[in-house]
């Protein structure tokens, strides 16, 4: 599955800003659609209202000035005396006359019983009953009255007035086109598309329109879809009309209307501008955003990319590494508190160090790695004491100075060949050297690398003393012990000070043995226990066995000969007559074993191990040991 | 006493008293549908038996004068026997054009201010409608009836007839009189030394009377 993320924090907050103002924007946005086409919607309605009004209005003033013509047209003395000359065509001339003073588009003339007296556009209509005589019925009430009427399939205004000589003689109705000029001015006024219609029960008839060109079937359902809802929409030309149908006259058999329509389109062509507008301003607030999007995205990750510098380099030791972060706000807070992190570092690493000086390295790395706790466990290593012979002597005859130098090239000389083999220092005293195997880390081979060790420590004296006989100082030798057991190792002394170190008889037997040297003149003594694991690998002669303090088991001691690989064939046979000799003395037989002692040491002037046998021979043939013992020497300290 | 109501046209109220006069009284109230009285509402009788010279009644004058002051007729209706003239002298400073295209008699008399003109004879029955030409507001009537015995209404409604015992058809006229010409006339008895009191409702229409200049009426409109 591919999981969708983000590789750069600049494009992440960008996203989310441009995310954010987009749906800012767009809840916006839709509210003021929302709320621009309700208040359009509610203007269209309170407008169609106004203009219903207005067009009421304008007829009705219409109306009144049309009978103020009217009344001036039936007061003229000469018209009243034609019409009591009682000769239609006159009349009806007469009438025409008047009619075209004030530019009427129909001009009657109708008796007191309400028949037509002239037309003047038909004027074979004369006698026959005034189609509009309700419109003179009420101006008998009123002194006037207007009405609409269909004249030859035309919406007229009709005006009535009586002829007063000085009473009511006749009625002259005067009538003016609804036409398209008048719709014309009342769509100047209200920004209103109107168009007139009349419906009879057959058909609608279109009369003028401003808007309607030619007869619209949709038109038919026009009269029911107004009796549903007070303003509709009605569709023309696929476009939205907000529409009013006001009804202007109304008989039993047809009606006259007025639909008034406002368009949709172009009363939300404001809202479609602002719509560009809002357009235009969200685009450059969007560049706006991103411009300013990338430069806080800039000022964020330019210290991150700062610090993952300086934490690359804290990575690969270089703890002096500083950053330069100078801002005032969190990111300098975080370069000051990563300078100081590095600087602690290398404080830390400092002491390590140092630590690694004065402790053994490997045991740093031990304490490093977990929480330091009093307390040890028990482990087989292989412990190895050194001692510098006759150091105390030399020691009293030289300069201090002198003597720590000395000191230190020997301790440093050895402590190398320690290291080297996976060995850990334990501790110097004075000129003695305390290691061990083993422990902390875990090694298999503990018993075989301590005497590699030991060999290698021999050796380095050796170039070591021709270095000092040159300074006139006398040649110095060296005792090792090495043993092999179960021991405690771990950080041992108090809370506050501890060393990691071991501990048990298997350490002590390893000391015992570093002295034991001086009783057979040996440089290397290891116990049967580290033998029995290094047989193959090094040759070593038995010496003893020996009882340790305190122990009633007797413990084997050989010497360390060289790894089998260097041994010449002198050597190799040298051990042998040596434990030929031995395994004499063993079995009691003293004066066989003085004959062989005696006879390696013709060759073997320097062994002082057969030295020790041969005068313990010699003893033993003088005064024999009673049947009690058991050929066991006790290690004394 | 009896009364006899005549409503409208078409029902006749008379109250007949004991009279010991030659000529007998009439007395006759006229009220419009809402009860109120009708002034200057012409009331007269037609004789029908018996059979006697109506030129023997009561005929005030030969000449009768309709006035013009201050651009008003002075009589408003003024009733007269056929044959009767009437001058219409002008009192005012300025020219009058009083004309008539009623059918009774058609006439006119083009502007004139100082000189009065001829007598006009009225020689038809029937109710002539008088105008000025020049002034649309001015208006009055003459009315002319073949019978001696006629009378205007007072500003009570009411009028006195002398008129001798007899039987009468009695008949109204005013100007605003829906409809004038009753198919059904109302006939009366009156008997000697009885006095008879006839109540007459009207049907009125209203007037288109043009309005004085300056013009004041309700929606600008010319009629009062």
């Amino acid at each position: 599955m591919c999981r969708f993320g983000f590789r750069r924090f600049r494009n992440r907050l960008l996203f989310y800003f441009i995310g954010l103002f987009a749906f800012t924007l767009t809840g916006v946005f839709v509210v003021v659609e929302q709320v621009f086409k309700q208040n359009t919607e509610a203007n269209i309605r309170s407008e169609l209202v106004v203009t219903e009004r207005v067009f009421s209005q304008l007829l009705k003033e219409r109306s009144t000035q049309l009978t103020q013509w009217a009344i001036t047209l039936a007061s003229d003395f000469a018209f009243k005396k034609v019409m009591m000359t009682g000769d239609p065509a006159t009349i009806s001339s007469a009438l025409f006359n008047l009619s075209k003073r004030i530019g009427a588009d129909a001009a009657l003339l109708v008796s007191i019983d309400y028949k037509l007296v002239a037309d003047v556009a038909h004027p074979g209509a004369n006698g026959q009953l005034f189609f509009a005589a309700p419109m003179i019925k009420q101006a008998e009430e009123y002194g006037a009255a207007s009405t609409l009427a269909l004249i030859d399939q035309q919406p007229y205004q009709l005006v009535t007035v009586p002829v007063l000589a000085p009473d009511p003689v006749a009625w002259l109705c005067i009538g003016f086109k609804i036409d398209q000029a008048l719709l014309m001015k009342l769509k100047q006024l209200t920004q209103m598309e109107i168009s007139i219609l009349s419906e009879t029960p057959a058909r609608i008839i279109l009369h003028a329109s401003t808007l309607i060109s030619q007869p619209n079937p949709e038109l038919n359902g026009i009269w029911q879809k107004s009796a549903a809802e007070e303003n509709f929409f009605w569709f023309y030309n696929k476009k939205p009309y907000l529409s009013r149908l006001i009804v202007l006259h109304k008989q039993t058999d047809f009606s006259i209307a007025a639909l008034i329509q406002r368009s949709w389109d172009d009363a939300l062509a404001n809202f479609y501008r602002l719509r560009w507008l809002l357009a235009g301003i969200a685009l450059s607030s969007m560049a706006i955003i991103l411009l300013v999007g990338a430069w806080v995205a800039r000022t964020v990750s330019k210290p991150m990319q700062i610090l993952v510098k300086g934490v690359r380099a804290i990575g690969l030791g270089d703890y002096k590494y500083k950053v330069n972060l100078s801002a005032r706000d969190e990111t300098g807070e975080l370069g000051r508190a990563f300078n100081e992190m590095s600087g602690q570092l290398a404080e830390k690493e400092k002491i390590r160090n140092l630590l690694g000086k004065v402790v053994s390295p490997v045991i740093v790395k031990e304490l490093m790695s977990r929480e330091i706790t009093l307390g040890g466990e028990t482990r087989e290593i292989t412990a190895l004491f050194s001692d510098l012979a006759g150091f105390t002597t030399i020691a009293e005859n030289m300069q201090p100075q002198a003597l720590v130098a000395l000191l230190n090239d020997y301790l440093t000389q050895m402590g190398k060949q320690i290291i080297t083999n996976n060995g850990v220092i334990d501790k110097f005293i004075g000129d003695a050297i305390v290691a061990f195997w083993g422990a902390p880390v875990m090694e298999q081979n503990h018993a075989v690398l301590a005497l590699k060790s030991a060999l290698a420590m021999q050796r380095v004296l050796a170039g070591l003393r021709t270095q000092w006989k040159k300074q006139g100082l006398p040649g110095l030798l060296m005792r090792i012990g090495v043993n092999t057991g179960l021991a405690v190792v771990g950080n041992i002394g108090s809370i506050d000070r501890m060393d990691y170190t071991m501990m048990g008889d298997a350490v002590n037997l390893a000391a015992r043995l570093e002295g034991a040297n001086k009783f057979y003149g040996t440089g290397i003594l290891l116990s049967e226990y580290t033998y029995a694991q290094v047989k193959d690998v090094f040759l070593c002669r038995e010496l003893d066995r020996v009882r340790v303090q305190g122990k009633r088991q007797p413990v084997g001691v050989f010497q360390l000969m060289d790894e089998h690989s260097r041994i010449n064939s002198a050597t190799k046979a040298h051990c042998e007559e040596f434990a030929a000799a031995l395994r004499e003395f063993r079995q009691g037989r003293w004066l066989q074993a003085e004959q062989l002692f005696t006879s390696i040491l013709l060759e073997h002037q320097d062994d002082t191990v057969s030295q020790v046998y041969l005068v313990r021979s010699q003893q033993l043939q003088l005064n024999p040991p009673d049947a009690r013992c058991d050929g066991i020497y006790d290690l004394q300290k | 006493m009896l009364t006899i109501r005549l409503c409208g046209t078409t029902g006749i109220c008379v109250c007949l008293l004991t009279a010991t006069a030659n000529a007998e009284k009439l007395q006759v109230l006229t009220l419009d549908r809402d009860g109120n009285a009708v002034p200057q509402t012409v009331v007269y009788a037609l004789p029908i038996t018996p059979p006697f010279n109506i030129n023997s009644g009561i005929v005030k004058n030969n000449k009768t004068v309709v006035d013009q002051i201050d651009k008003e007729f002075v009589e408003t209706v003024t009733v007269i026997k056929p044959g009767m003239a009437v001058i219409f002298p002008n009192h005012d400073n300025i020219r009058h054009h009083v004309y008539s295209f009623s059918p009774a008699k058609t006439f006119e008399l083009p502007l004139y201010k100082d000189v009065t003109p001829k007598p006009v004879i009225f020689d038809k029955v029937g109710a002539v409608a008088l105008g000025c030409n020049i002034h649309d507001w001015m208006s009055a009537y003459i009315y002319v009836v073949d019978s001696p015995f006629f009378a205007l209404t007072n500003s009570r409604g009411r009028v006195e007839l002398e008129i001798p015992a007899g039987r009468y058809e009695i008949r109204v006229w005013h100007p605003r009189l829906k409809n004038p010409d009753p198919d059904k006339p109302q006939k009366i008895a009156i008997q000697a030394g009885q006095q008879a009191t006839l109540e007459v409702g009207l049907e009125l229409k209203k007037s288109f009377r043009p309005m004085r200049a300056p013009f004041n009426g309700p929606d600008g409109g010319a009629y009062r």
